[in-house]
């Protein structure tokens, strides 16, 4: 381990050249900046993960029966689990997929779930990402470079190998191909994530393509090449639903593809994750979700949601303004790290106002008791200090349901903060999956 | 009463220059169903390239294409034949979007004052405010309801074209109370969906020589009733349905992009006879 610590300055020279760049908007500038990795990996035992693997399968196999039903039948509304005002005044929710069925019925082929082991040793839920969640090439070509930098390290340490994310990402993209080429689309390289979008595409052997490298003609989907175009069945794209098809969602959109959402609905390509997808990893349906675990698996949660309450519910409200000094106060909206406010930290006034927003618009925000989770060791100018870190893990859904035997570790810089978010500008460690 | 319609709908887009990479999706194939039984209809689109005929989900029959070449004009031309009688409907369901606020129909606060303004006064009109809450007007049903918000609505706006444009809110039109059909209809849609009343949006046209026409539809027993605040009337079977969606920009007749530097100018002209 100690060579592995000796080179992490030379790790985080060649993660800047490679260009494993993170950016981010404040107050209305862009700033590109590099993303701190720390040598230090976070071990999680074998047999730890293995309740970890268990408890996310269930998880996004519920998650994706939800997508489903609220884009089909609605049974979850029906029957009354959900009310309907979260699905339908969620942002995430949009009517233009209603009655879509995407291939094989997978609507969230890359699941990044963030999770927090608590002091107490317990793992829990924070919230799921099945948008476009990102962070998977970090961890990948950190060890990449770990193990170029100090190969004793891991003859020593028995770590389950990560480096099978492309192929795995392959058989995601495979699986619901209609026919055609594997792409992934990219909004462009001045994306914050374009090292991960360039870096994905070659680890999976697919096309790496722009808006304008891709065209819909007669509800197919084409790439540009310099003799004939080919036709894509599977398109891995990196750019948001509202920006994705100009004639369907935003129409100023410059970065869309026209007509893919015709495509898509005639079952011609694959859209990975599907559009929608919103819908359920919004910070107000978090707190459904183990009662959908239940609804559609007839199974009881293997992983735990951190306690919420939702001050939509009468019980749930009072608590919330009674003791929102010890919670952390989310608003359902906002995401990346913005819109989180710690009870504690507001002054007499603040908490006042807030507690007056929460009363007249309960369904914008969730309350959550505030974990006391684990602090990680880092290295700082030389020296271990403690901080807070939670973990990304990755849930692919294809022919089974995988969870990657790695994840993204992300820390935060600042010994008082619990966000960890990257946009809030944190660091990032590898995830050891150990065998004993 | 039943009516045989003719349609013609023809609209011209005129580039300053050449556009290239043009991709369209149109709207305008007639809703097909009981009440409107579309018994001929044509659509010429030049330049056409290769299009495509989908289904979105809002039901709406749509056209996709694309233009490679360049152009300097663009024109899709609707012709046919329709039997009309609103008798004929069947019940179906309302999808649940349509009792929510849709980007374009937002509530304001000068929206949301209206409204409890307008039930105030529905509920004194039905004689209830004795013995009841003054704000009950449960026994009104959702139709009568509607076409009181309906009177309302034609009551505040002045009818004044180029105002407002294809993006301006429910809000922002109701606040000028300047506007034309389309700023009309998302001003009460968000006013029955207040009310509870799912409503939607429709595109269409309408006995006479003229442009295209939009108007209301709410749902009440499992049936869509055409309510048009423009002309503060129910509609009948001198309409004609093109498509339904939440609000305008979930159902424009036409929708493109293109490459190229071009300003755009659009004629376009309607006759329904019957």
């Amino acid at each position: 381990m100690k060579t592995l610590l000796a080179h992490t300055k030379e790790i985080n020279e060649q993660l800047a050249r490679y260009g494993v760049k993170f950016g981010i908007y404040k107050n209305g500038t862009f700033n590109e900046r590099l993303f701190p990795f720390d040598p230090v990996p976070r071990q999680i035992p074998e047999t730890e993960f293995a309740v970890l693997e268990k408890g996310l399968v269930q998880r996004v196999t519920a998650l994706n029966h939800f997508i489903y039903d609220i884009y089909h039948d609605k049974k979850i509304v029906r029957d009354g689990v959900v009310p309907e005002e979260f699905v339908y005044r969620s942002p995430g929710y949009l009517a233009q997929c209603e009655g879509i069925t995407p291939s094989k019925k997978v609507y969230s082929h890359i699941s990044g779930i963030d999770l927090v082991e608590g002091k107490d040793g317990v793992w829990y839920i924070l919230e799921d990402n099945l948008r476009i969640p990102s962070g998977a090439s970090y961890p990948l070509i950190a060890r990449t470079l770990c193990r170029r930098c100090s190969p004793d390290t891991f003859k020593r340490h028995r770590v389950r190998d990560n480096r099978q994310y492309g192929a795995l990402l392959k058989r995601t993209m495979d699986h619901v191909n209609t026919g055609g080429i594997n792409v992934i689309f990219t909004p462009g390289r001045y994306n914050a994530a374009y090292f991960e979008h360039s870096y994905l595409a070659e680890q999976a052997g697919a096309v790496l393509a722009e808006s304008s490298d891709l065209y819909v003609e007669n509800a197919m989907l084409y790439y540009r090449t310099s003799r004939d175009p080919v036709r894509v069945g599977a398109l891995y794209r990196r750019v948001s639903d509202e920006y994705m098809d100009p004639l369907c969602f935003e129409p100023s959109s410059l970065i869309g593809i026209p007509n893919l959402m015709e495509a898509y609905r005639a079952g011609n390509v694959a859209v990975i994750n599907a559009p929608g997808n919103g819908v359920a990893d919004d910070k107000g349906i978090y707190y459904f979700v183990p009662k959908m675990i239940s609804y559609y698996l007839g199974e009881k949660a293997v992983l735990k949601n951190a306690p919420t309450y939702l001050p939509y519910y009468e019980e749930d409200r009072k608590y919330t303004l009674d003791n929102i000094d010890k919670l952390v106060i989310k608003d359902v909206a906002e995401a990346g790290g913005y819109g989180v406010v710690f009870g504690e930290n507001l002054t007499r006034e603040q908490r006042e106002d807030l507690k007056d927003t929460i009363k007249n618009a309960p369904r914008r925000f969730i309350a959550q008791e505030v974990i006391d989770f684990k602090d990680l060791p880092i290295l700082e100018n030389g020296e271990t200090v403690e901080r807070k870190a939670d973990l990304r893990a990755f849930v692919l859904s294809g022919e089974d349901v995988q969870v990657w035997p790695s994840g993204l570790t992300r820390f935060s810089r600042n010994p008082d903060s619990f966000v960890v978010n990257s946009s809030q500008g944190g660091g990032f460690k590898d995830t050891w999956i150990v065998c004993q | 009463m039943h009516r045989e319609l003719s349609f013609y709908f023809d609209t011209v887009l005129q580039f300053s220059g050449p556009v290239t990479e043009h991709n369209f999706l149109l709207r305008c194939i007639p809703a097909d169903c009981p009440e409107q039984k579309i018994l001929s209809y044509t659509l010429t689109v030049y330049p056409d390239g290769v299009s495509s005929l989908g289904r979105d989900s809002f039901g709406n029959a749509v056209r996709a294409g694309r233009v490679p070449k360049a152009h300097d004009s663009f024109r899709y031309t609707l012709q046919g034949t329709a039997y009309r009688d609103d008798s004929l409907r069947v019940p179906e369901e309302a999808a649940p979007f349509y009792r929510y606020a849709s980007p374009l129909t937002q509530p304001t606060p000068e929206l949301a004052e209206f409204f409890t303004a307008a039930e105030k006064e529905a509920a004194g009109r039905s004689g209830k405010e004795k013995n009841t809450l003054p704000d009950d007007v449960s026994d009104i049903n959702a139709l009568e309801k509607a076409k009181m918000l309906c009177a309302k609505v034609h009551e505040h706006f002045i009818y004044t074209p180029g105002e407002t444009n294809v993006f301006t809110t429910a809000g922002e039109a109701f606040a000028s109370a300047k506007g034309v059909c389309q700023d009309y209809a998302h001003v009460l849609i968000s006013l029955c969906r207040m009310a509870g009343i799912p409503a939607r949006y429709v595109s269409g046209l309408f006995t006479g020589e003229g442009a295209g026409h939009a108007w209301t539809e709410i749902w009440m027993d499992g049936l869509w009733y055409g309510i048009d605040p423009t002309h503060d009337r129910l509609t009948d079977e001198t309409y004609l349905k093109l498509c339904v969606g939440r609000d305008f920009a979930d159902c424009p007749i036409e929708r493109g992009v293109f490459s190229g530097w071009a300003e755009q100018t659009q004629k376009v002209f309607t006759k329904v006879t019957d």
